[in-house]
């Protein structure tokens, strides 16, 4: 089953207080994001991560810098496989753009 | 053809990524992964059901043998309609008894509900009803976080129900935007008749 299949990018956190603060400054900014626990393709701890999509990736990245909001990884993702790949993490060349 | 990816050493999701790569460089055929954790052989069989694949899986020495089977029609047992990673069971009946989730801070208790219902959202079976009471009844209406979660439940056959009382006490009864209201009669019997009951 696929939910919130156009979502393809998955952001996670070290910590749930830069998630929380994460998804308050990107819904002011009009970013489109569902807060999820972190699945278990990932990580089997428990965890907060943000769904977004790609287009609003470099926007997202961003406001985060900007707000200096550390987040810990950043997949694609294959809603119906349930794959995430991790394509960087904080710090990467993904979080200039 | 035939393709064995050893998976066996390697952290998530890396098996599952290798499997994907070997299922798409085959129109048909069997591709065997060697995993040895549980989590791995898990979600390399989600991924093989997912892609409409015939899994089979056996176990030697604690490595995991997963056989795919890709094309023609899947002799194989599918998993695909298997319920591999929740627990929650069918026809389980949850009762909402506060906006938040849990006792203490309220930021992570709306932050756990949250999480709650995306998980309810995505777990197979899916439950039977979810009730709303006191201040849960401010999670069906206009605003709340987890309304779109509540609709695309409500959409696929989950009862969704708020309590017309606690609606009415919070002067809310016009603002509903999931669901029907009930009554404590209806929420009594239904918990009754569930097979599991839950209060969160």
């Amino acid at each position: 089953m696929t939910i919130y299949g156009e979502y393809d990018r998955l952001l996670s956190f070290s910590s749930v207080h830069h998630a929380i603060r994460a998804e308050k400054l990107l819904a002011e900014k009009g970013i489109k994001v569902i807060a999820l626990p972190t699945p278990r393709e990932i990580d089997i701890s428990c965890g907060q991560c943000l769904l977004l999509l790609a287009k609003d990736q470099p926007a997202a990245l961003t406001v985060l810098r900007i707000a200096q909001v550390k987040w810990s990884k950043l997949f694609s993702r294959d809603a119906a496989a349930r794959i995430y790949e991790q394509l960087t993490d904080y710090g990467g060349d993904a979080q200039l753009v | 053809m035939s393709i064995n990816v050893d998976a066996r050493g390697l952290g998530c999701p890396q098996p599952v990524i290798a499997t994907k790569k070997a299922l798409e460089s085959i129109a048909s055929g069997v591709i065997t992964t060697i995993v040895d954790n549980a989590t791995a052989k898990e979600n390399v069989a989600k991924l093989a059901a997912a892609s409409n694949c015939g899994v089979s899986i056996t176990e030697t020495n604690g490595h995991f043998y997963i056989k795919i089977t890709k094309g023609d029609t899947p002799t194989e047992t599918s998993l695909a309609d298997e319920d591999t990673s929740s627990s929650v069971g069918e026809g389980v009946v949850y009762l909402i008894t506060q906006d938040t989730m849990g006792h203490g801070s309220k930021e992570l208790g709306a932050v756990l509900m949250k999480s709650f219902m995306y998980t309810v959202l995505e777990s197979r079976p899916q439950p039977k009803a979810i009730m709303f009471v006191n201040s849960a009844v401010q999670l069906t209406i206009a605003g709340s976080p987890v309304l779109e979660h509540l609709k695309q439940l409500a959409e696929r056959g989950v009862e969704v129900l708020s309590c017309g009382t606690c609606l009415d006490y919070y002067n809310l009864k016009d603002k509903l935007a999931v669901g029907g209201v009930t009554n404590m009669f209806t929420i009594v019997e239904t918990m009754a008749a569930a097979p599991k009951a839950v209060t969160i």
